[in-house]
């Protein structure tokens, strides 16, 4: 079996962990869908009526093993609040999020490569001390902290920028720039340190002995190499990404997933919280499953 | 990207504002707007735009004629409604008492799991012997039937359509424009209104959750309305801007500290009240508040019919307090305290900031308070279940005296009702049940104020206070009123002021 088909694999008992244990969770925190749901005057005949059509009556045991089976039909079951299939509901508030997390990416990418490369490439003089220090800011402030002072500064102050809301591509560009701060901050760090160490190698001298120029070295030989590890850090900061993108969601009325999952969780409901996971960890998974399929493309020697 | 953020305003795409619509800052989605279904305050307080009901409260909380021009008790069991001729639905149908029927037989029948079973398992039959009548068949007398009215009414031909909820028909000023669940809800003028068109041609709710985004969408101008979602603290912020107009007035949710009576310590009254004089309210109006509430001594407030002016009202007084304490057998221990409590809140800011300002006037006491904070379904499930000593929460919109059978009567434990401490007093029940059988309002007031006494002298709940109503309406527009429940029922009102009236300065009231 190819290296790529048994990580595939791997990817089914992962999810199932991942779902199982939510799962678990969701139904051991203490508050009663039911009783959010017919409100304060229902009689406990109600209450118990409503818990047996829901199926919430049964043992644990059983209820998780229905959750399988629909799970196994691609069906998640209805949210009790929406009273629509979970799969609708997620599907209306899953582009939201992942055109977030994208545009994060980018703006990290965007960020993190050039200053990167620069800060390895001037190591030690003032714009890799700038590098250095900006990327510990970056990775200091949290996203409740950072969306509100961009906020306060571009669309308060400067009345660049729309405050919330999703309004054309202008009102992506604050919750970018603010779930894509921290990544960033991360890939600057990445970036510059394995730089550095490919700088160092005798190819690199070969390649400049040759007389091949020092842009062409960098970009070329160098750069391809350095990736490697920058690669792995985004997948593995991806699920950073889309926990951030349940803070960012919320500072700019972003109606994505992470904005759900909090509704679904104050309300207790169980399906959609569920859904909202499995969509979540699927998200993560795939993402680091892609990273190492990218792997083998930048490095032929991992293919063997 | 990049370039928008060189060109700037050029991107920031904000259209002039027109004068037709209005933009509302909702703080959460509003989940399901069907009027049989819906449960959450951010649903609620929109279906009056949407819907009809056989009656609707007034701005005072009182029951007034909407579908229902008139009614009778022939006896104290029954109730007949004479419905408004020529009220259409959106669609254009006529609504009739067939409509009436079908909505509340739809939400008393138990394989429906409407929130409204409950408040409805009193009646036994919806009649309708013919278009413009209806009447209702009562399995016992109940003074505050009527509270139960205010239910939106559904067409008949519509309600049992799979996706009514997503996109629902009714007979209110507004109909339905657009959804986008957790982003943004629009309505649309309803011109065949029987009330007349609105003035507004849309009214926009855009679902802001988080409250410093919120206030400041509505400094920028890109919100119209704040209602229901102003804490004290942002009233200097938003009233520094000369396009929006914020108005505080008396409100009468009530907000209180719960005691658990069945708990050793609180079940010796001395130590309630004790309690009660030592929390300092003016202190943490102050504080909290800016001022902007007014001291609480019943559930229901000043303004409404049965409110009992003279009842016990615990004065601050540290002094009483500690010799209620000495009496009560809990004198101070070598580490200067007396005994401690836990003190449960939900994790809402002003809740915490409460508990711990509450704190400090139970330390100088001697009672050692531990605050502890909970995610809001675990707290409420925690309350509801007896499982606190201490608890603060607040009654919101209460209009209906016989709210006070549901919190008070010894029946009223949870899941019957929101009795949480466990309080039992024969008089109490006694007052509260003849309340409800009484048919004019004299007398029953009279029973309802004798056990607001009792309940007060007994020291159930310490009464904190009324937090002022709180809102922000953009001075371009006029004509909004709140109601005591929170509802945007007087949005079909608000208008859009005159060019000339508009370029004068936006008055802060």
């Amino acid at each position: 079996m190819t290296g790529i088909g048994r990580r595939l694999l791997l990817l089914v008992p992962t999810v199932l962990g991942v779902l199982t244990l939510v799962f678990f969770l969701v139904h051991l925190i203490p508050g009663d869908p039911v009783e959010v749901m017919l409100g304060e005057t229902a009689s406990r005949a109600d209450l118990s009526q409503l818990r047996a059509d829901l199926g919430l009556d049964r043992p644990l045991a059983e209820q998780y093993a229905r959750f399988l089976g629909g799970l196994a039909q691609a069906d998640l079951g209805r949210s009790f609040f929406y009273r629509k299939p979970v799969l609708a509901v997620i599907g209306a508030a899953l582009p939201a999020t992942a055109l977030l997390a994208f545009a994060a990416l980018a703006v990290a990418l965007l960020i993190a490569l050039p200053v990167g490369i620069l800060a390895a490439v001037r190591r030690d003089r003032l714009t890799d001390r700038l590098a250095l220090v900006g990327s510990l800011v970056g990775v200091s402030m949290p996203n409740f902290w950072l969306g509100p002072m961009l906020i306060i500064l571009f669309s308060f102050r400067l009345g660049w920028l729309p405050v919330s809301g999703r309004e054309g591509a202008a009102s992506l560009v604050l919750p970018a720039l603010t779930l894509g701060t921290a990544l960033a901050a991360i890939l600057v760090r990445m970036t510059r340190a394995s730089m550095l160490d490919v700088l160092g190698e005798d190819y690199l001298r070969t390649a400049r002995a040759k007389g091949v120029g020092e842009r062409t070295v960098i970009a070329r030989h160098a750069l391809r190499n350095a990736l490697l590890p920058v690669v792995t850090i985004v997948g593995l900061q991806f699920g950073a990404l889309l926990s951030g993108a349940v803070i960012t969601e919320n500072v700019f009325a972003w109606p994505g997933v992470g904005t759900l999952l909090i509704q679904a969780i104050t309300a207790r409901d169980y399906p959609l919280v569920q859904g909202c996971v499995l969509v979540i960890s699927l998200c993560y998974v795939v993402v680091n499953f892609l990273t190492d399929a990218l792997y083998t493309l930048i490095d032929p020697r991992v293919r063997t | 990207m990049a370039a928008c953020l060189l060109l700037g305003p050029a991107c920031s795409g904000s259209a002039p504002a027109d004068p037709g619509t209005l933009v509302v800052g909702l703080e959460a989605n509003p989940t399901n707007l069907d009027p049989r279904l819906a449960t959450g305050a951010a649903a609620v307080r929109i279906l009056p735009l949407l819907f009809n009901s056989l009656l609707r409260l007034d701005p005072a909380g009182q029951p007034a004629p909407e579908l229902a021009l008139s009614w009778e008790t022939p006896s104290p069991t029954s109730y007949v409604f004479h419905l408004r001729r020529g009220v259409r639905f959106h669609d254009g149908r006529e609504l009739t008492a067939a409509d009436v029927r079908y909505t509340y037989d739809w939400m008393r029948d138990p394989k429906n799991h409407s929130p409204n079973q409950g408040a409805l398992a009193v009646v036994t039959a919806v009649e309708t012997p013919d278009p413009a009548t209806v009447r209702f068949v009562l399995k016992e007398p109940f003074a505050s039937f009527l509270q139960n009215l205010t239910l939106g009414i559904v067409p008949a031909h519509l309600g049992d359509a799979k996706d009514f909820a997503e996109a629902p028909v009714g007979s209110g000023p507004f109909r339905w424009g657009e959804w986008k669940p957790g982003e943004r809800l629009v309505v649309l003028a309803f011109a065949d209104s029987w009330e007349g068109r609105p003035r507004l041609d849309r009214v926009v709710f855009r679902i802001v959750a988080n409250e410093t985004t919120r206030l400041l969408e509505a400094r920028r101008g890109n919100i119209d309305l704040l209602w229901n979602n102003i804490p004290p603290y942002a009233v200097p912020f938003l009233r520094e801007s000369r396009s929006l107009a914020v108005t505080t007035r008396p409100g009468i949710t009530y907000q209180y500290l719960g005691f658990n009576l069945r708990d050793r310590t609180l079940g010796d009254p001395r130590v309630r009240r004790a309690i009660a004089h030592a929390v300092d309210r003016d202190r943490i109006i102050g504080a909290l508040f800016l001022g902007l509430a007014r001291p609480a001594a019943t559930l229901l407030a000043p303004e409404n019919w049965a409110h009992a002016g003279e009842v016990p009202s615990f004065a601050h007084d540290p002094a009483l307090a500690r010799r209620l304490l000495d009496e009560a057998g809990f004198p101070v221990r070598p580490d200067g305290t007396r005994f401690a409590l836990s003190y449960k809140t939900s994790t809402e800011r002003q809740g915490i900031e409460m508990a711990e300002l509450v704190a400090e006037d139970l330390a100088a006491v001697g009672i050692r308070v531990e605050r502890r904070s909970f995610e809001w379904g675990t707290f409420y499930g925690d309350i509801k279940a007896g499982n606190f000593q201490l608890y603060s929460l607040r009654w919101v919109g209460i209009t209906d005296p016989d709210t006070l059978h549901y919190i008070f009567h010894s029946a009223s434990v949870p899941p019957a009702g929101a009795n949480r401490g466990h309080y039992a007093n024969v008089e109490v029940d006694r007052l509260l049940e003849a309340s409800r059988r009484e048919s004019g309002p004299a007398a029953r007031r009279t029973e309802l104020v004798d056990a607001q006494k009792l309940i007060a002298a007994d020291c159930v709940y310490v009464s904190l206070w009324y937090p002022d109503d709180i809102y922000a309406l953009a001075s371009r527009f006029e004509g909004f009123e709140p109601y005591p429940g929170g509802q945007y029922t007087s949005l079909k009102q608000v208008r859009a002021k005159s060019a000339s009236l508009r370029a004068g300065p936006g008055a802060a009231q």
